[in-house]
């Protein structure tokens, strides 16, 4: 058998357990988890909830940019 | 060259003594750069939380703000310093309020040497069938109106231009001397010492305005009554050594004896040397003190500034030294040489000049740390294409405005764009390092600033869903960017094995942006974007953004782009086609500001109240039009930014809330700070580090602690566990930091080496260390979380409140767990359909009671 949360963001997890937990909610867990990949309010709710360690505007920006940064404008230390 | 430090500094301290200056930014006692980059360095490591904390679709800069609580806590203290403060900086702008050191205004020369300066000043007049050049030739240094260079009102009689004669004289000093670059001071200091500053016939001996140089520099360091005990000090060793009664008529120079003589002659009066050194004129643009980007760079090329020129007109060579070797200079030079033909000059006038670059560089900072709201302080500087071993010197970096950071900058960024892109056509330049009159032309290289100010300038979103990767719009998708299982072994195999094996996955993005991949258009569009209208012209939208779509991929933003979007908002919304949310969420998932939209909003709605039509610039940002601000990479990512103060402080972050967790933080500060102190002691330029916890750190301290990270933290973890009882856990976080660790070592050295490997090579690195930090987040649970203000109000309140207290402790607990194990704890549970709430929360206390992790993990 498919296990329920599999699939599901370790911050929707969380959050159904807060509210398992702290609120008595039990409404929350009944609705199966799994949603269609492109469905919009599964997508919604995986945009809102941006926590991973690289999901920095630093980490972002030089990994979408500093390569052909690198390749155009030279050598970082040039620029500093 | 050889007193051109000295000069700089001279006219540094002039420009930051002018009163205008004063008026316009405000009282500004003293700026410290050193304490300014201290505390701007330590700030950012103590706000970085709040930074991250305010990733909402919120743009406004929270960066430079303490927390709250910080302000009440030391509200007294606060409003101590902020009296002291106010008291020493009105004291500051007292002295200066009356001191003016603009050379242009009118003295009391008029009247007192009405034949003698019209007999002084004929000699310049005389000279033009000399060889060389003649006082004219240098008239491209004289900025004053006419009615400034007038003695009276109406009047014939011109005062002589004081920027124009100290490099005329200068020239011809080096003309007979060529290794002299002192007439120009010499002539200064005989024009304050004779007390007319319009007698260009003579200039002091060499010898002579030394001594005056020296003790102008000294001078400049004193205060009011030490400057009176030099002078008394050097009148004292006349007497003792009794050469004041001594008759020396080969000595031209008075030197002060008394402290009204230095200000006569060194410090205020009219003919002073202060008052006469040349220096750029003073103008205001927006409540912003400003200086013309051209005098700056005559006057810099007059002291003899040796500029690294891409193309050099006197040998008619290419250079390709440093940044001159780079693409983005090739293009910059087909640029110049464009704006050049199109001013249609003849091909031998364009060989004929050097090409430079410049780049600007702007950034608020902090002249107080405790009044951050009121006392930040906007500065744009330039630097001019600088020799490659004297880049760090500050000799070719300028300051070209400054004002408050509040103001809006907007006027200031476009009056130096349009004054740079009328410098590609070229003009006439003395050349204080070879005595030569030749022409030059520079164009914008870049313009440096870090992410918020960048983001200010070009009007683009904050830190908030869709601007936080500079350059794009894009909502970033956690699951989907990293590198998959599959991609990740790929690119460990392809960087240990030296291979370029790649293919197409359609299971992840593997750590790339592409507009052009259909299968990246997988966000969702916000509700309220606007849907697709009968009749709708596709053409007025850029593309990747048309209305009706329903998902949203990256786009890279260019002018065209941006501007696209505005103008079909605006259409839309002036023809009331979309209402206000539409109109809002379309901009904002085109990346643009949210005060622009407002901007917009506004227009539209009162054009279309008004039924009138507004052209595109008064509703679109200038810069948008003045270059493609968003192209060739003209706001690059620094490395400084970037790295020293951005990546490197959040891995710092991420290892340390891990051994934190595990109470090693101490242990580990203890184990790493004799080896850092070992390290320091050796006074290595390049490994200036500091000592553990971090605060106060500039960026070449981050940088010094890179080159020891993998040292530090590998030896750590090697004699320490991590755990006092070793698990397979425990074991697995440490392997995953190993791997992370060395792919950041590897990362910052391909990054910052100085001949950087292939570009392949530099992306296969930078995915690995994305990959592994991935991994370790995914596999040890919430790294770097932050506290939301939210939580933090939770956790103070639940202080003392049992039940509340045992919450947070339970939210505690949950976010510390990684998803494996939060979905063993459902799973362990579902039987009863979390009908086991009681069970699971009993669970929990007893986990959260023992203090160690439940038997479940092990």
């Amino acid at each position: 058998m498919k296990f329920p949360y599999e699939g599901m963001l370790k911050a929707e997890i969380q959050t159904k357990l807060f509210k398992v937990i702290l609120e008595g909610s039990q409404t929350e867990v009944e609705v199966n988890p799994i949603a269609p990949e492109n469905e919009p309010d599964s997508q919604n709710k995986k945009s809102k909830s941006e926590n991973m360690c690289w999901n920095r505007g630093n980490w972002l920006s030089f990994m979408a940019n500093i390569v052909a940064q690198i390749d155009y404008l030279g050598a970082l230390h040039l620029l500093w | 060259m050889k007193h051109l430090k000295q000069k700089h500094n001279i006219a540094a301290q002039k420009r930051q003594k002018t009163s205008e200056v004063s008026e316009v930014i405000g009282d500004i006692p003293d700026i410290n750069t050193d304490c300014i980059f201290d505390c701007r360095a330590s700030q950012q490591s103590c706000n970085s939380d709040l930074l991250n904390e305010s990733e909402g679709e919120d743009d406004r800069d929270d960066s430079n703000l303490l927390e709250e609580s910080f302000v009440n806590m030391h509200i007294q203290f606060v409003e101590n310093e902020n009296k002291k403060e106010d008291e020493e900086a009105n004291a500051y702008v007292n002295k200066f309020m009356d001191t003016d050191l603009d050379p242009n205004t009118p003295g009391d020369e008029g009247d007192m040497y009405d034949d003698l300066t019209q007999r002084d000043q004929d000699h310049l007049n005389h000279n033009t069938n000399e060889v060389g050049y003649s006082y004219n030739d240098f008239l491209f240094f004289d900025k004053r109106t006419e009615e400034e260079k007038c003695f009276r009102k109406g009047g014939s009689r011109k005062r002589v231009s004081q920027n124009q004669i100290y490099f005329f004289q200068k020239y011809q000093k080096k003309r007979r001397k060529p290794d002299d670059g002192s007439g120009g001071f010499d002539g200064l200091v005989h024009r304050a010492n004779i007390r007319n500053r319009e007698d260009t016939s003579k200039t002091t001996r060499t010898l002579e305005s030394e001594q005056v140089l020296l003790m102008l520099k000294m001078m400049l360091k004193m205060s009011g009554d030490d400057r009176g005990d030099l002078v008394q000090y050097h009148n004292n060793f006349m007497k003792i050594y009794k050469v004041d009664s001594t008759s020396h008529h080969d000595v031209e120079t008075r030197f002060p004896s008394d402290i009204n003589d230095v200000r006569t002659m060194i410090m205020d009066g009219a003919h002073s040397i202060m008052k006469n050194f040349p220096v750029q004129r003073v103008f205001n643009i927006g409540n912003h003190a400003c200086v013309s980007l051209l005098e700056t760079i005559l006057l810099a090329a007059g002291h003899g500034a040796k500029f690294n020129f891409a193309y050099d007109a006197r040998t008619g060579t290419r250079n390709y030294d440093g940044l001159n070797g780079t693409e983005a200079v090739e293009d910059l030079m087909k640029d110049v040489i464009k704006a050049m033909k199109e001013e249609n000059l003849d091909d031998e006038t364009i060989l004929k000049t050097n090409i430079g670059w410049i780049y600007f560089w702007s950034d608020s900072f902090l002249r107080c740390f405790i009044k951050q709201k009121e006392n930040s302080v906007w500065v744009l500087t330039v630097t001019i294409c600088p020799p490659e071993n004297e880049k760090s010197t500050g000799n070719y970096t300028h300051v070209l405005a400054m004002g408050k950071s509040g103001e809006d900058h907007t006027p200031v960024v476009e009056h130096f764009l349009r004054e740079y892109q009328e410098l590609m056509k070229g003009f006439k330049c003395y050349f204080g390092e070879t005595n030569e009159i030749g022409r030059m032309a520079v164009s914008m290289l870049t313009w440096n600033a870090d992410r918020p100010e960048r983001q200010g300038l070009v009007d683009t979103r904050k830190e908030g869903h869709t601007g936080k990767v500079s350059n794009w719009a894009v909502k970033v998708s956690e699951n989907e960017l990293p590198a998959c299982d599959k991609c990740y072994n790929a690119l460990v195999r392809n960087i240990i094995e030296g291979t370029d094996r790649s293919y197409t996955c359609t299971a992840c993005f593997n750590w790339t942006l592409d507009q052009e991949a259909a299968n990246q258009e997988i966000i969702p569009v916000d509700k309220d974007y606007p849907t697709r209208k009968e009749n709708q012209n596709d053409a007025d939208e850029p593309d990747g953004r048309k209305p009706g779509q329903t998902l949203l991929g990256p786009v890279k933003l260019t002018s065209e782009f941006m501007m696209k979007a505005l103008n079909s908002a605006y259409n839309a919304r002036r023809n009331n086609a979309w209402s206000k949310a539409n109109l809002e969420a379309y901009l904002k998932s085109c990346n643009v500001k949210g005060s622009r939209i407002s901007h917009i909003e506004r227009i539209a709605v009162e054009d279309c109240i008004n039924g009138r039509i507004s052209e595109p610039k008064e509703y679109q940002p200038e810069i948008w039009s003045l270059l493609d601000c968003f192209a060739r990479f003209r706001l690059p990512d620094l490395p400084m930014h970037g790295l020293a103060h951005g990546i490197i402080p959040d891995v710092m972050d991420i290892l340390h809330t891990i051994l934190s967790h595990h109470k090693k933080f101490t242990a580990f500060v203890a184990f790493a700070n004799p080896i850092l102190h070992d390290v320091a002691s050796f006074r290595l330029d390049y490994v200036k580090v500091k000592s553990l916890p971090k605060a106060a750190w500039v960026g070449e301290n981050s940088m010094a602690y890179m080159r020891v990270f993998s040292y530090l933290y590998g030896m750590f973890l090697s004699n320490n566990p991590l755990c006092t009882e070793e698990n397979e856990t425990t074991r697995e976080t440490v392997l995953n930091i190993r791997c992370m660790l060395n792919a950041f070592q590897a990362l910052i050295s391909v990054l910052m080496s100085r001949n950087p490997p292939e570009i392949k090579l530099i992306d296969n690195h930078l995915k690995l260390f994305l990959s592994s930090a991935h991994y370790l987040h995914k596999r040890y649970g919430s790294l770097g979380k932050i506290k939301t203000k939210t939580q933090n109000k939770e956790s103070t309140s639940g202080v003392g409140q049992g039940g509340q207290q045992t919450n947070t402790r339970t939210k505690d607990f949950i976010n510390q767990l990684n998803i494996d194990n939060l979905q063993i704890i459902c799973q362990e549970f579902r039987d009863d359909k979390l009908d086991g709430v009681k069970p699971l929360r009993a669970f929990l206390k007893k986990s959260l009671s023992t203090n160690c992790r439940p038997s479940v993990f092990n």
